[in-house]
């Protein structure tokens, strides 16, 4: 229990709370998931354990994306084949990943986070192209699990065949790993596995991930709770708070222009990620 | 690929989406996880400051729920009620593809969900 906690535990939970809002509604509005603002911020501000906080996060996660599911239209766009075979292996991975984070040492997991994060929001700036795969045949595992699919693109409806799931597959345990160590939701990983190696549109990537950023979290959750490291007095203000944050950005992400938007809250994950990285190398107090 | 065909094909594609009846049970099925949740940690929340509850040293699941109806206890029953709404959303699709009788992404949900819950049986 840390200091604020202890001196005045309403103003340590309204600050939580007042975080995870942030958190829950900058993640659904960039894209980059809330674990990107919670654990950087339940470190540095408010002296949480690394352990605690990346398992805190990793529960909030499945809120963000339950709570981005309660808004409706996102069916019709979500690939749940898709989703669900790349999840056999994501969900699998983040239960490592999971365990990982509870064996090696808070220190070292804190720089893996500074630069996974770092990392996570250079893949978050690239440009995304559909690629045209309309002419090619249907083949492997995506025509017997019926994974191809069909979107609205500039000249009407599409076929996109899906290409390398194999490939896909694999890029899906390193997203899995991230997630369960970290807390992180691994979208844009699971993204550029599906639009870049897969070639499955973007948007279609976007929303099935946000279906799938729940599930490998809810595996790596249990790992968590089994092991008794999440902590209900800070998880609690944490689920509170993410849940209206999530369900507001998602109602605000086709309501406002994002492109300044998002290059400030990336400034912010940005500046968070060094922040964390200085403080453990110890150049930082 | 002739356009007829392509229409066709299309079409067929379409048709493999969650139907919209299905889409509208999830979405209430998840409401009412997520409500219910939020809702039992606010309460084990207010509880627990009303009873001015000590924090458990130790955060064992099944220890601190067996502590029912006890402020940190609801609250971490909330919390597992939230965490376990990705793994109902996961057997509400697999019913549906056995509905349509896709042995195969039954078999995928399937084993998606136990690995859901591969977690809880880790030994400490």
């Amino acid at each position: 229990m840390n200091h604020l906690q202890q001196s005045s535990p309403i103003l340590f939970d309204a600050l939580v709370l007042l975080l995870s809002v942030s958190a829950g509604f900058i993640g659904s509005l960039i894209g980059l998931g809330g674990g990107a603002l919670l654990v950087p911020g339940l470190v540095l501000f408010f002296g949480v354990p690394m352990k605690t906080a990346v398992a805190t996060s990793l529960l909030a996660v499945v809120f963000t994306s339950s709570a981005a599911a309660m808004v409706s239209g996102r069916d019709a766009l979500t690939n749940y084949r898709v989703g669900l075979l790349l999840e056999i292996v994501a969900g699998a991975a983040s239960v490592v990943g999971a365990l990982t984070a509870f064996m090696v040492s808070a220190a070292l997991l804190q720089v893996i986070f500074a630069v996974v994060l770092l990392a996570t929001v250079a893949l978050s700036l690239r440009r995304m192209t559909d690629t045209d795969t309309s002419q090619l045949p249907s083949t492997g595992l995506a025509k017997k699990l019926n994974l191809d699919c069909v979107e609205r693109g500039a000249h009407g409806l599409q076929i996109f065949r899906l290409q390398n799931v194999p490939l896909g597959l694999s890029i899906m345990g390193i997203a899995g790993v991230i997630a369960g160590m970290l807390g992180l939701g691994a979208g844009s990983v699971k993204v550029l596995s599906m639009d870049t190696c897969m070639k499955m549109p973007f948007r279609t990537s976007t929303v099935t991930s946000n279906f799938m950023i729940g599930a490998t979290a809810a595996a790596g959750s249990a790992v968590f709770f089994r092991l008794g490291v999440i902590d209900p007095g800070i998880a609690g203000p944490v689920a509170v708070g993410i849940v209206p944050g999530a369900i507001l950005g998602s109602w605000m992400v086709s309501r406002i222009k994002l492109k300044s938007l998002r290059l400030v809250f990336i400034t912010i994950v940005t500046v968070m990620g060094v922040q964390m990285l200085l403080k453990v190398l110890g150049v930082m107090s | 690929m002739n356009n007829a065909s392509q229409q066709q094909e299309i079409e067929r594609l379409i048709k493999l989406h969650l139907d919209a009846r299905t889409g509208t049970h999830q979405r209430v099925m998840i409401r009412a996880l997520v409500l219910t949740s939020v809702a039992l940690v606010v309460a084990g929340f207010v509880i627990s400051k009303w009873n001015h509850e000590i924090a458990p040293h130790d955060n064992d699941l099944l220890q601190i729920l067996s502590q029912l109806p006890n402020g940190a206890a609801l609250m971490m029953l909330g919390l597992l009620l939230g965490a376990i709404t990705p793994f109902a959303r996961t057997l509400l699709l697999a019913t549906w593809f056995a509905r349509r009788g896709e042995r195969a992404m039954v078999i995928i949900s399937l084993l998606l969900a136990v690995i859901m819950l591969s977690g809880l049986f880790i030994r400490q």
